[in-house]
């Protein structure tokens, strides 16, 4: 089940929020929490007195394995497959404890969850919770719900008169789930309800059912079998098993993704004058990303692309010949071959296979003179084009043995000089629009490091790239 | 090697043992076949397809293991079935259970091997065979009180979950020998002690194998309120962790690919001869198994084998050959200090710097010191090996470089891997027995 984030972040990340609006908001935060606390207590307290009180032994053993639940965090595993106990707990606890008691157990699921959170944000998912609950008891009796412990159902009976009224409910929960969340972001930070409703209802999608066909096993295992309390270790034993080895995954991600960089970085370090290059191209082509069109999902290739992308130097390093005086051709020859050694390295990484057409064609340029293959225009993957203006701002922003680092301006300047020959205009115009809202800062390199390591060439200053358009003898006669 | 020739023998007495249990089986089901009511064929029917379609979906776990919980499950869940909705009796015997299974799962082998997506193996059938009849005896036959578990439990109508409770039981011997299985199959092809083959296969499918025990008792217990509906219905919580598990192992698999791209650097840049890393690292794998390394301490192995020589990247110029054996001490030692360096600073990989660093470290200052550890130890011999042997497999190579590595034993080397490294050799048949009783070491 989705639940509102730590408040202190915005849920609308498209919006900043001036500084100073928490406060100003915390009233009406305030009264949106308390009504739907209110709400839920409402809904318990009319129940109680039309229904009588609720099954406790359900209620309190639903309640205990809620917030285990609710402690581990909600899981994805693929587009539109959660994993998350509490919530099966709470659909479970419709028919089990009825509308007062999935109040109860909705509400104290949350309340006494034991990750840490921000007072308003675990009261605000505990009344939602509440509220879930008791909108969903209601409604599955009004479905014809049955309460399986006190009637015998044969198979049919407990497909129509239980699983189809928990999927009934289940749907209209899950919708009153995102609006709660879309009225809560509403008065956290203006965004429009609905906006976030849906886009919270898109992100579930169907395969968000399969809580509502889990919660009815533990049911029928529950009541009609008549294991009871003991079902719990049976059918959510592997639901906790899953949930937790989803954890461990995304730790795993996250710590490999650190681990790539940190082995770039180090490797960096051999020479001073490209310390932190791929970050800062990794950073500035996550900046450039959204404004071209790759979406978050292809983000994550194009961060590995520009990461790794000149990861073909260290093999190339041994070779290459100690810069003295001008670029020569010897050095053009030997650096035109590290993206081929780069794309050599990673061959056989199936994680990175988006990443590496972007990461082989970052040094061609839009006229066709560039390499390894001379491709022009749109024919250069549009990973590659954003690489390569990234990869020249940095360099004209950094500071290079032979001139010192130009400001975002003067850098920027440059880069549209070379539109329609070296880059790609849309690209540019991106960077320039994601510099504006952001200013980028030269990287500004000592000069008693200068001093130390002597005449450096750096082959992604455009002037590079320029003698080697110029150089390139077969560009014309290939095409 | 007498102990080597052990080895496939206990997995022959496996499959014999599964083919008499067979036969059995066949005669059992024949003579009690008229027992079985017409909706008990219904739920074998079902429970057969479920099987077959387990089969065809395996997940590998950690990278390396098979593992069918779908078809587990099912398998383990029929002998227990014995009522259905209204009270029906199934009617199964211990034998027809058995041949259901055995039949459907040889049947979904076979069609995974038409579809190419893996290879018909017989001792997976046969174990498969042998935790089926486990359960199925368990629960159907051996009398506990005078009468088998599946009429006591008629007696606990009321108290549920003590049949819950007993079902689980058999599901979790039963499983135990699946494992027990695994790893008898995972020690013969890889020569690891079963053991810590044991401890390894509990640690790695653990998790999964409990889930798949849990469904397999709710199955069982399920089918009585809703029929054959239950069977796919009920295995929809361990299709998730199925889904989660996989996943896990995509992750694996993309630090596994990292750390093996990292290795190959070196052999990019001309620093070491191609395949150098990996060669060392297979060679290390043997010997860690040899010893009875824990399956964590063979993959860091592994992983510091790949990546020994990665501080050779910040060399200005590569060693002629890439051999760091050839080299001065001192220079070995900077070099497996930078590799080590560059590893310290990650979280996931700094568990691998003090083995990479310790590689320089002979064997007698660590014996003085009293902290080198063992991978270090292993890591350092095979490394010598590869350098000196550069990858050429003939014998009077590998002889060789045995015999300049004994020069330094005991000072460079730990006698007991390098023992080891014989062991390993003889098994492939790189040197022979008499050739290492000539080497005395």
């Amino acid at each position: 089940m989705p639940e509102a984030p730590q408040a202190s972040t915005p849920l609308s990340h498209a919006r900043a929020r001036p500084p100073g609006r928490d406060d100003r908001t915390s009233l009406p935060v305030g009264i949106y929490v308390t009504s739907v606390c209110v709400l839920a207590i409402g809904l318990a307290a009319f129940d109680w007195v039309q229904n009588g009180p609720p099954a406790w032994n359900a209620v309190i053993v639903l309640s205990i394995l809620g917030i285990l639940g609710s402690s581990l965090r909600e899981r994805e595993l693929g587009p539109h497959l959660g994993v998350s106990v509490a919530t099966v707990i709470l659909a479970a606890a419709l028919p089990l404890a009825g509308p007062a008691g999935a109040v109860i157990v909705g509400f104290l699921s949350y309340l006494g969850s034991l990750r840490t959170q921000r007072t308003r944000t675990r009261l605000f998912n505990a009344g939602m919770t509440g509220v879930m609950g008791g909108v969903g008891g209601v409604l599955y009796l009004l479905a014809g719900g049955e309460h399986p412990g006190e009637v015998a159902l044969d198979p049919l009976g407990l497909l129509l008169q239980v699983a189809l009224p928990l999927v009934l409910a289940y749907v209209v929960m899950t919708l009153l789930n995102t609006v709660l969340i879309g009225g809560m972001s509403r008065v956290v930070s203006g965004s429009r309800v609905w906006d976030v409703a849906s886009r919270t209802f898109r992100r579930l999608g169907g395969g968000y059912l399969t809580h509502a066909l889990i919660a009815f096993l533990f049911v029928v295992l529950w009541a009609p079998v008549g294991v009871g309390t003991f079902s719990a270790v049976l059918i959510l034993g592997p639901m906790f098993i899953a949930q937790w080895t989803l954890s461990r995954d995304a730790v795993e991600r996250r710590s490999h993704v650190r681990t790539v960089k940190t082995i770039v970085a180090a490797l960096e370090e051999a020479n001073p004058y490209s310390v932190g290059h791929s970050a800062r191209v990794a950073e500035l082509c996550d900046r450039i990303a959204p404004r071209v069109g790759i979406d978050t999902a292809d983000s994550e290739a194009l961060r590995y692309a520009a990461l790794l992308h000149d990861i073909g130097l260290i093999a190339v390093a041994p070779r290459m010949p100690r810069a003295r005086g001008p670029v020569d051709l010897d050095y053009l020859v030997t650096i035109t071959t590290h993206p081929e050694a780069g794309v050599r390295m990673l061959r056989g990484i199936d994680f990175l296979s988006d990443a590496v057409p972007g990461i082989l064609h970052h040094h061609e340029r839009v006229d066709g003179r560039g390499y390894p293959a001379g491709l022009a225009g749109e024919d250069i993957p549009l990973f590659a084009r954003v690489i390569a203006a990234a990869d020249a701002f940095d360099s004209l922003t950094t500071t290079r043995s032979y001139r010192g680092a130009l400001d975002q301006d003067a850098a920027m300047e440059v880069l549209r000089s070379r539109v329609g020959t070296h880059l790609d205009g849309q690209v540019v115009d991106a960077l320039a629009e994601a510099l504006s809202i952001r200013r980028w800062w030269p990287t500004v390199i000592e000069e008693d490091v200068r001093s130390a390591v002597g005449d450096a060439h750096d082959h992604d200053d455009p002037m590079v790239s320029d003698l080697y358009a110029e150089w390139s003898p077969d560009a014309e006669g290939v095409r | 090697m007498k102990p080597g020739r052990a080895w496939p023998r206990r997995s022959q007495a496996v499959v014999y043992t599964a083919a008499a249990a067979v036969l059995v089986a066949l005669v059992d089901a024949i003579l009690n076949l008229g027992e079985i009511s017409d909706v008990g064929w219904g739920i074998a029917l079902v429970y057969a397809v479920t099987i077959v379609v387990g089969e065809l979906w395996r997940v590998s776990v950690l990278g390396t293991r098979d593992f069918t919980p779908i078809a587990i499950a099912a398998s383990l869940a029929m002998p227990m079935t014995t009522t259905s909705p209204g009270g029906l009796a199934t009617g199964y015997s211990a034998g027809f259970v058995v041949v259901v299974v055995v039949v459907a799962t040889v049947v979904g082998d076979l069609v995974r091997q038409w579809m190419s997506i893996g290879a018909f193996v017989l001792g997976q059938v046969a174990s498969r065979v042998l935790v089926v009849a486990l359960a199925a005896v368990l629960y159907l036959v051996v009398p506990l009180d005078g009468r088998p578990l599946a009429e006591l439990v008629h007696d606990w109508s009321d108290i549920m979950w003590l049949t819950a409770l007993a079902m689980l039981a058999v599901a979790l011997v039963a499983m135990g020998l699946q494992l027990l299985l695994m790893a008898l199959r995972h020690s013969t092809s890889t020569h690891a002690l079963l053991w810590q083959s044991l401890v390894d296969e509990v640690g790695a499918v653990g998790p999964l194998a409990l889930a798949t025990t849990s469904s397999a008792t709710v199955i069982a217990l399920a089918v009585h309120a809703l029929g054959p509906v239950a069977i796919p219905l009920f295995l929809a919580p361990l299709l998730l962790l199925q889904l989660a598990v996989s996943r896990q192992s995509l992750v694996r698999d993309a630090q596994r690919q990292t750390i093996r791209s990292l290795s190959r650097l070196t052999d990019q840049g001309g620093f070491t001869t191609s395949g150098h890393g990996d060669r060392v690292a297979h060679l290390s794998l043997a010997i860690g198994r040899d010893l009875g390394l824990a399956e964590r301490d063979l993959v860091d192995l592994e992983y510091a084998a790949l990546l020994h020589d990665l501080g050779q990247v910040s060399l200005r110029r590569p060693i002629p050959g890439g051999a760091t054996t050839a080299i001065s001490p001192l220079d070995q030692r900077r070099i497996a200090h930078t590799g080590a360096s560059i590893l310290a600073r990650t979280a996931e990989l700094s568990r691998l710097s003090l083995v990479v660093s310790g590689q320089a470290t002979p064997y007698r200052h660590g014996r003085e010191a009293q902290d080198l550890a063992l991978a270090c130890r292993i890591l350092k011999v095979s490394n010598a090996f590869d350098d000196l042997t550069a990858g050429r497999v003939k014998r009077p190579v590998s002889l060789q470089a045995l015999e300049r590595i004994r020069l330094n034993l005991g000072y460079e080397y730990d006698p007991l891997v390098v023992r080891s490294l014989c062991r390993v050799l003889v098994r492939d048949g790189r040197v022979t027995p008499a050739e290492v009783v000539g080497l005395d070491i």
